[in-house]
C-alpha cells in the first residue's frame, strides 16, 4: 500500500515538475523596418469620400503625421505617434478631471448657502463664486510658482522639465525644499510649456478647493473685503507651501530619500494638501472672528442655529461626490503608463469610503439623537470622501471602507466637539469635514497603505510603493505624523497670525446691526432671495 | 416695582393686580432714530437702576437693546427679567423673541410655551400663538440641527474601541 502511495505520489510530482517546466523559447521579435510600413493597407481617397459610418476607416495609418513627406512613413514616425498618444490621453485625463475638480466649487457654494440662513444667501454665494477668481489670480501671480517651482519634472505630462528650482537649505548634510521658483506668470524660466499649462490647471483647481472651506466656517459674519484680502494671501502663500512640501519636491516629500522614512510623506490626492489645509486656516479663521450672535448663550451653552434649504445642502453633496471622482482619479495626472490604470481602483475606494462615511454619519446620529440627520449624513459622506482623498491610490477596498466609515463617525464627534468642547462657531461643519478628517486621512495612509500600487516603480523617488504600518513598514507612519505636526504646527499657526494681521488691519467682523439684518443688503447691496419674506411677521410687540 | 400693587375694579369687584408697564413703548426699530434710542436706552438703564427688582423695566430694556442689535445686552436684560418675575408673560415672550430672531429657533420655541403658558388673556395667548406658528414655520422650512445635549464621554469611547477593532482586524488578517 505504502508502495503504491508513493508511486502516485511520484507520477503526481513529475506531472507537476512537465506542467511547470519552461516552454520552448519562442522566436525573437522580429525588427519593424520603415520598409515594412510602406505595405500598411490605407483606405482609399474614394472610399473615404463615402463617409465612413462604421468607423473603420478613421483613425488608421493615414492619420500617422510624416516627418519627412520624400521618405515617407518610418518607424520614428509610428514612435512618436505612440508617445504623443500616451501624452494626449494624460492631458485629456488630467484636464478632464480638473474640469471636474472646478465644478466642485458649485457644490462647496450650495452645501454652504443651504447651511445658512436665507438673509445671508448672497453673501455666502457670492464668497464661494469670487473665491474661484481670487484664488486664481494669487496662484497664477505667486501662489504656482511657489508650488510647484521645483517640482523636477513629471513623466505622465511630457515631463514639465523647466519646474526645476527649489529654494532649500542644508540640514546634516540634506537638503529641505521650501519653495520653487520657476513659473511667474507660466512665462518666466521656460515655463509657457504645454506640459505646465496643464499642472497649473489641475493643481490650480485644487487650491480653490482649499480656499472654499475657510468661508464655509466664516460665513454670515464675514466681511467681504476682508474675505478677498485673506483668500488672496491664502491661495498666494499659506496653500501653495505646504502643497510645496508634500507635492513640490519639497522637504516632507524627501522624507524617504532623505532619512529613510517609508516612502516621504505620501498624500495621493490632498487630504492634508487641501483638505486639512483648508480645516485648519477656517478653524483659525474661526476662532479670530468669534461666533455668530446668538450662537452661545452668556453661559457658553451653543444655540442651534437652523440653516435654510436642506435640499441644495444634498443636492450640493451630491455635486461634491461627482467632483470627487476627478479629484482622486485625476491625480495620477495620467491615465497611461506608470501604473496609472490603477485610476479604476482610485475611483472605487473614492465611493465605497463616501459610502461608509454616510452610512457612518447617518447610524450614529440615527442611534444618538433619534433621527437620521440629513445634513450631518451629507456631512459623513463628504468626510468619508475627504478622508480617502489622500489614501485613494494606495489602498484596497476593505482599507477604504474602513477609512470612510471612521471618517463618518468622526465628522459627527468632532462638529461636536467644536460646537460644545471648543466653542467655535463652524455653520456648516466645515473644520470637522475637512480639517479633522484630513488629519485622519493623512494618517491612514500609514496604517492602510498595502504596497501594491506601483507608480512607475517608486513614489517620491524612493524605489517600491507606499506600505503602511498593518502592511509591515512603520516608518511610512512616521512620516504621515510628520506631516500631521506640520499642518497643525505651521499651517494652523500661519493662518492664525495672518487672520489676526487682516482683524488688526481690515477687521473681520461685519456691524452686529449688519450681521442682524443679514448680510445680503449691508454687504452685498442684494437679496438672495428678493421675493422672500426674510423678516418677523410683527407677532403683535415690535422689537 | 412688582411689589406695588394697583386696586382696579373687574365686573363690580375690586381686585389687587400689580403694576405693569403698557408693554409697547416702541415703535418699528427701523423709524427710530439712533440718537432717540440712545437717550431712550439711558433712560431706561437709569429707571433700572432706581427699581433694581422691576422685571417690567428689564423687559424694556432688553427690547430696546435688541433695536440698538445689542444682542448680548439685551439677553442679560431679559433673562434677569424672566428670573425677577418668573411668572412675567412679556419677559418671557420677548426673551423668545430675541432667540427667534437670532434664528436660535429650538430655544425659542421653548421660551415661546413657556411664556404661552402664562398668558392670562386672548390677546396674550394670541400674542405667543402667532410667534410660536412663526417659529415652527421656520423650523418647518430650515435645515433640522441637533442641541448636543447629551455626554460626548460614551460615544467617544465606543468611536475609539470601533477604530481599534477595525485597524487590528486589518492587521491580523
Amino acid at each position: 500500500m505504502k508502495k503504491k502511495i508513493l508511486l502516485i505520489a511520484f507520477a503526481l510530482n513529475a506531472s507537476l515538475a512537465f506542467a511547470q517546466a519552461p516552454a520552448a523559447p519562442a522566436a525573437p521579435p522580429k525588427a519593424i523596418m520603415d520598409t515594412d510600413l510602406k505595405s500598411v493597407d490605407t483606405p482609399k481617397a474614394d472610399d473615404r469620400l463615402k463617409g465612413d459610418p462604421g468607423g473603420t476607416m478613421t483613425g488608421t495609418v493615414a492619420d500617422i503625421a510624416v516627418g519627412d513627406a520624400k521618405k515617407g512613413l518610418s518607424v520614428a514616425d509610428v514612435l512618436n505617434q505612440i508617445g504623443q498618444n500616451k501624452i494626449a490621453i494624460n492631458f485629456v485625463w488630467t484636464l478632464v478631471t480638473g474640469f471636474l475638480v472646478m465644478f466642485m466649487q458649485a457644490g462647496f457654494a450650495i452645501v454652504e448657502t443651504g447651511l445658512c440662513r436665507a438673509k445671508n444667501a448672497n453673501h455666502t454665494m457670492m464668497m464661494n463664486f469670487m473665491v474661484y477668481g481670487v484664488g486664481m489670480l494669487a496662484y497664477y501671480l505667486i501662489g504656482f510658482t511657489i508650488q510647484m517651482g521645483g517640482v523636477g519634472g513629471n513623466g505622465n505630462l511630457g515631463g514639465v522639465n523647466p519646474l526645476n528650482t527649489e529654494w532649500g537649505f542644508n540640514l546634516f548634510g540634506k537638503t529641505f525644499g521650501l519653495f520653487g521658483q520657476h513659473g511667474i506668470f507660466l512665462t518666466q524660466g521656460g515655463t509657457y510649456d504645454v506640459g505646465v499649462m496643464v499642472l497649473f490647471l489641475f493643481q490650480m483647481v485644487f487650491m480653490d478647493t482649499a480656499l472654499t472651506i475657510v468661508t464655509g466656517t466664516c460665513a454670515e459674519r464675514w466681511k467681504y473685503a476682508a474675505f478677498l484680502v485673506a483668500s488672496f494671501i491664502m491661495g498666494a502663500f499659506t496653500y501653495p507651501l505646504f502643497a510645496n512640501w508634500a507635492w513640490g519636491n519639497g522637504w516632507l516629500a524627501n522624507l524617504g530619500a532623505n532619512f529613510g522614512l517609508g516612502k516621504g510623506y505620501a498624500d495621493f490626492a490632498g487630504s492634508g494638501v487641501v483638505h486639512a489645509v483648508g480645516g485648519l486656516t477656517a478653524l483659525a479663521g474661526g476662532i479670530i472672528i468669534g461666533p455668530r450672535l446668538g450662537k452661545y448663550t452668556r453661559q457658553g451653552k451653543p444655540n442651534a442655529i437652523i440653516g435654510h434649504d436642506i435640499v441644495i445642502v444634498l443636492t450640493g453633496c451630491f455635486i461634491l461626490a461627482f467632483g470627487w471622482f476627478g479629484f482622486n482619479p485625476g491625480s495620477t495626472l495620467g491615465a497611461s503608463g506608470n501604473g496609472n490604470l490603477r485610476i479604476a481602483s482610485v475611483a472605487v475606494n473614492t465611493m465605497l469610503a463616501g459610502m461608509t462615511g454616510g452610512f457612518g454619519a447617518m447610524f450614529y446620529m440615527w442611534l444618538r439623537y433619534g433621527k437620521p440627520d440629513a445634513s450631518m449624513s451629507g456631512n459623513g459622506l463628504l468626510a468619508g470622501l475627504v478622508a480617502i482623498t489622500a489614501p485613494s491610490g494606495f489602498v484596497d477596498t476593505i482599507g477604504s471602507c474602513i477609512i470612510g466609515l471612521v471618517a463618518g463617525v468622526l465628522v459627527c464627534l468632532a462638529v461636536e466637539y467644536v460646537d460644545k468642547v471648543m466653542k467655535v462657531d463652524d455653520p456648516v461643519g466645515a473644520i470637522s469635514v475637512h480639517g479633522v478628517n484630513g488629519l485622519w486621512g493623512v494618517i491612514s495612509v500609514g496604517l492602510f497603505a498595502d504596497g501594491k500600487s506601483n507608480y512607475g516603480g517608486s513614489w517620491n523617488g524612493v524605489n517600491g510603493s507606499v506600505t503602511g504600518l498593518f502592511y509591515g513598514d512603520p516608518s511610512q507612519l512616521v512620516a504621515q505624523l510628520i506631516g500631521v505636526a506640520t499642518l497643525v504646527g505651521f499651517v494652523f499657526t500661519f493662518s492664525f497670525v495672518i487672520f489676526w494681521a487682516i482683524d488688526v488691519i481690515v477687521g473681520h467682523r461685519v456691524s452686529a446691526k449688519a450681521e442682524l439684518e443679514g448680510l445680503d443688503l449691508p454687504e452685498m447691496g442684494q437679496l438672495g432671495y428678493p421675493e422672500f419674506e426674510l423678516k418677523a411677521r410683527p407677532a403683535g410687540v415690535n422689537v | 416695582m412688582t411689589s406695588e400693587l394697583v386696586r382696579t375694579e373687574t365686573q363690580g369687584q375690586a381686585v389687587d393686580l400689580p403694576l405693569r408697564l403698557p408693554p409697547v413703548p416702541w415703535r418699528d426699530p427701523h423709524t427710530v432714530s439712533p440718537a432717540q434710542l440712545k437717550e431712550y436706552i439711558q433712560q431706561l438703564e437709569l429707571a433700572c437702576e432706581q427699581n433694581p427688582k422691576s422685571a417690567d423695566l428689564r423687559t424694556c430694556l432688553g427690547m430696546a437693546h435688541a433695536m440698538n442689535y445689542d444682542v448680548y445686552k439685551s439677553e442679560d436684560a431679559l433673562e434677569l427679567a424672566t428670573k425677577l418675575e418668573p411668572d412675567h408673560f412679556f419677559a418671557h415672550l420677548k426673551y423668545a423673541e430675541l432667540h427667534y430672531r437670532l434664528r436660535a429657533l429650538i430655544r425659542a420655541e421653548q421660551e415661546t410655551l413657556k411664556a404661552m403658558d402664562l398668558a392670562t388673556n386672548s390677546w396674550e395667548l394670541t400674542l405667543g400663538r402667532k410667534q410660536l406658528q412663526e417659529i415652527r414655520r421656520l423650523m418647518r422650512e430650515g435645515t433640522q440641527k441637533p442641541e448636543w445635549n447629551k455626554s460626548l464621554k460614551r460615544p467617544a469611547i465606543y468611536f475609539v474601541a470601533m477604530t481599534i477593532i477595525l485597524c487590528l482586524a486589518v492587521y491580523w488578517k
